[in-house]
C-alpha cells in the first residue's frame, strides 16, 4: 500500500523537478519547487505509517508542517525577489539572466 | 516531551543575537532614518552579549546542554563555531557602514537579516536533529537570499538573487528527501536515533540513498564541486559586505553541520561516505582553483578561491576514515581550525575591496558607488594607501599558505594530519592546488605594487580600515600563536557526543 504512495510522491517530485530544470519563467519555476516539496511532503507523511519497532514514528507528521511553514516563507521572499528583478530587468525569464558569467 | 526553563539557556546566545535583530527592524520606527547609530549600538550589543555567554558557558558550566529531547546541544564544537561566527558578524556590522550608506540600504532590515542569518547559524551548528537542522538551514538561507538581493535597483543584484533561491530551492529539496529517506530506514530525525538504528543493522539502501542526498544538499549550501555553479555569480552580484558574510560564516555552519551529522549519526558507516566526500574535496580543490586562475574581477577571484578553500576544508572529512580502516573522528578539529583561520583572511580581502570603493557617474547625473572589483581598480594602491595594500597583500599570502600567516598553518594541519592518516594522494593534491592558487593570489600583490593607478578617486571608508586591521591582526595572531585555538578545536571534537 505504502509503495502506491511513493511512487506518487516520486511522480510529484520529478515533474517539479523538470519543471525546475526545463522551464524558463521564473514563476513557473517557483510552482515546480512547490510541486517538489508537495512530493517530499506526500513522502514524509507516507513512511510515517511504516511501524519501527514497537511503536509507530510519528515525527514525519510534525516535519510536514515545518515544511509547509517554511516553503511558505520562500515563496513569499521568491515572489518578492521577483519582483524585484521584473522591475529593474522588465524580464521574468531566466536565460535572460547572463549579466555575469566567466 | 515537557522542557524546563533551564533548557533555554542551551539557544540564549543564539536568541540574543535573534532579539537585537528583531528589535533593529523595529528601531525604524522610532529613529529617524538617517541615524545608524543606534542600530549599530543595539546589533553590536547583541553580538557581544551572546559572545559572553558562549563565553560563560565554556568556561564556567563546562558541561554540554542537551536541550528540547535533545535538539539543540549547546557543546563545545557550537561553542567554537558559534564564537567564529558571531566575531565575523561583529566584523560583518562595522564594515557594513560603508555599504548602507554608501547605497542607501535601510538599516533595520540589513541589520535585521544580518542578524537573524547568523542566529540561525549558531542554532544551526547546535543542531542535534535534522529538524532543527533543516529549519535552521532554511532560516539562514531565506535571509541570504533577501541580503543578496538587497541592492533591490541594482540589476545584477537581482539577478544573484534570483539565482541563489532558484538554486538553492532547488537543492533544499533534495535535501529534505534525504531526510525522509532516513527517517523512512530508521523512524527518527534525531542524530543519536539515526546511529542507534544504524548500528542495529538497518542500513537499508535507503538509507544509504538518504544520507547521499542530505550530503548533496549540505554540499550545495557550502558550495563544494559540483554543486558550486551558484557561487560566483551570487558572489559577484551581491553587495560585497553581503558576499564576506556569507562567504566565511555559511562555511563554517554548513560544516560544522555537516560535522556532526558524520560523527554522531553515521561514524561506524564511514565506509559509506568516506570515498563520495574524497572525489569530492579533490574536485572542489581542482576545480576552484583553476577557474580561480582565469579570472580578472578581483571579487569573482575570490569567490572561486573561497569554493577551493571549501575543498581544503572538507580534506579533513575525507580523510576521517584513515587507510588502514580505522575511523579516527579527532580529523575534524583540522577542519574547524582550518574554518577559524579562513574566517580572518576572507573577511578582510573582501572588507579591503569595499575599502578601495569610488564613485561612478550614473545613468540620470547621479553618481552610483562601486566596489573595487577588477585588477585595475586595485593598480597601484600600495604606493597611496601602503597600510591597506599591506594588510590585503598579507591576507592574500594567508589564503596561499605562507608562513607566518594563519592560513599557512591551517593548511599544513589539514595536510599534516591527512598524510599521518596515510592519505598521501589528497594532501599531494592539495598541496599542488595551493601552489597553483599562489598565482592568482601574488598577481593581485603585483598589481597593487608593481602597476601605475589606474583610479584617482577611491574613497576609502574609515570603519572598513577599522574592520581589516582587525582581521589582519587575528590572521597575525593565529598565525603566530596558534595553540590555544588548535588546542580548543581539538577539544571540542574530543568532546563531541
Amino acid at each position: 500500500m505504502i509503495s502506491y504512495y511513493l511512487l506518487f510522491a516520486a511522480a510529484l517530485f520529478s515533474i517539479g523537478a523538470y519543471g525546475v530544470l526545463a522551464r524558463r519563467n521564473v514563476l513557473i519555476i517557483l510552482m515546480s519547487l512547490e510541486l517538489m516539496l508537495n512530493g517530499v511532503n506526500i513522502v514524509f507523511v507516507a513512511l510515517s505509517l511504516v511501524p519501527h519497532g514497537v511503536q509507530m514514528a510519528p515525527g514525519g507528521h510534525v516535519f510536514v508542517l515545518m515544511v509547509m511553514a517554511v516553503a511558505a516563507a520562500e515563496v513569499a521572499v521568491g515572489l518578492a525577489i521577483v519582483i524585484a528583478l521584473f522591475r529593474t530587468r522588465q524580464t521574468v525569464d531566466i536565460n535572460d539572466l547572463q549579466m555575469m558569467s566567466g | 516531551m515537557t522542557f524546563t526553563i533551564y533548557e533555554l539557556a542551551a539557544m540564549q546566545p543564539a536568541l540574543l543575537v535573534m532579539i537585537a535583530g528583531l528589535l533593529a527592524v523595529g528601531l525604524d520606527t522610532f529613529v529617524p532614518s538617517k541615524t545608524r547609530i543606534a542600530h549599530a549600538m543595539l546589533c553590536g550589543g547583541g553580538v557581544i552579549a551572546a559572545m559572553a555567554a558562549l563565553g560563560s558557558q565554556l568556561y564556567y558550566q563546562r558541561t554540554a546542554i542537551h536541550a528540547f529531547g535533545n535538539m539543540l546541544v549547546l557543546d563545545d564544537m557550537a561553542c567554537f563555531l558559534s564564537l567564529a561566527i558571531l566575531a565575523a558578524t561583529g566584523l560583518v556590522l562595522i564594515s557594513s557602514d560603508a555599504d548602507t550608506t554608501r547605497r542607501n540600504i535601510g538599516f533595520g532590515e540589513y541589520y535585521g537579516l544580518i542578524m537573524i542569518a547568523a542566529s540561525a547559524m549558531m542554532m544551526l551548528v547546535a543542531s542535534n536533529d535534522f529538524m532543527t537542522i533543516f529549519v535552521n538551514l532554511e532560516v539562514l538561507s531565506l535571509a541570504l537570499y533577501v541580503l543578496t538581493g538587497i541592492t533591490r535597483k541594482n540589476p545584477r543584484s537581482n539577478e544573484a538573487s534570483v539565482k541563489y533561491l532558484v538554486s538553492g530551492a532547488f537543492a533544499t529539496c533534495f535535501f529534505l528527501m534525504g531526510v525522509a529517506f532516513l527517517y523512512g530506514a530508521t523512524g527518527t530525525f534525531a542524530l543519536s536515533g539515526i546511529r542507534e538504528a544504524l548500528a542495529l543493522g538497518l542500513d537499508s539502501s535507503m538509507a544509504r540513498v538518504g544520507l547521499g542526498m542530505v550530503m548533496v544538499g549540505f554540499a550545495f549550501k557550502i558550495g563544494a564541486v559540483p554543486f558550486h555553479m551558484w557561487v560566483p555569480d551570487v558572489y559577484e552580484g551581491a553587495p560585497t559586505s553581503t558576499t564576506a558574510f556569507m562567504s566565511v560564516t555559511v562555511k563554517a555552519a554548513g560544516v560544522g553541520a555537516l560535522i556532526r551529522v558524520l560523527l554522531i549519526a553515521a561514524p561506524m558507516r564511514s565506509d559509506l561516505w568516506a570515498d563520495l566526500l574524497w572525489w569530492m574535496a579533490v574536485a572542489t580543490m581542482v576545480v576552484g582553483n583553476l577557474m580561480a586562475l582565469q579570472q580578472t574581477s578581483v571579487k569573482r577571484m575570490l569567490a572561486f578561491s573561497s569554493v577551493a578553500h571549501t575543498g581544503y576544508a572538507l580534506v579533513a572529512l575525507a580523510t576521517m576514515r584513515s587507510t588502514d580502516e580505522t575511523f579516527v573522528p579527532e580529523a575534524a578539529a583540522s577542519a574547524l581550525f582550518y574554518l577559524l583561520t579562513y574566517t580572518f583572511m576572507t573577511l578582510g580581502a573582501f572588507s579591503f575591496l569595499i575599502y578601495m570603493g569610488h564613485e561612478l557617474p550614473g545613468k540620470d547625473g547621479t553618481s552610483e558607488w562601486q566596489d573595487a572589483e577588477t585588477l585595475s581598480d586595485l593598480a597601484g594602491m600600495a604606493d597611496r594607501r601602503p597600510w591597506a595594500a599591506a594588510m590585503m597583500g598579507l591576507f592574500l599570502l594567508s589564503l596561499g599558505g605562507i608562513p607566518p600567516t594563519a592560513g599557512f598553518l591551517g593548511k599544513f594541519y589539514l595536510f599534516a594530519g591527512a598524510i599521518e592518516r596515510g592519505h598521501v594522494t589528497i594532501a599531494v593534491i592539495g598541496v599542488m592546488a595551493s601552489l597553483v592558487s599562489l598565482y592568482y593570489y601574488l598577481r593581485v600583490i603585483v598589481w597593487m605594487y608593481m602597476k601605475e593607478p589606474m583610479i584617482a578617486d577611491e574613497k576609502p571608508h574609515p570603519s572598513v580600515a577599522v574592520v581589516i586591521a582587525l582581521a589582519g591582526l587575528a590572521t597575525l595572531l593565529i598565525g603566530v600563536m596558534p595553540g590555544a585555538f588548535i588546542a580548543a578545536a581539538e577539544h571540542s571534537i574530543a568532546v563531541l557526543r
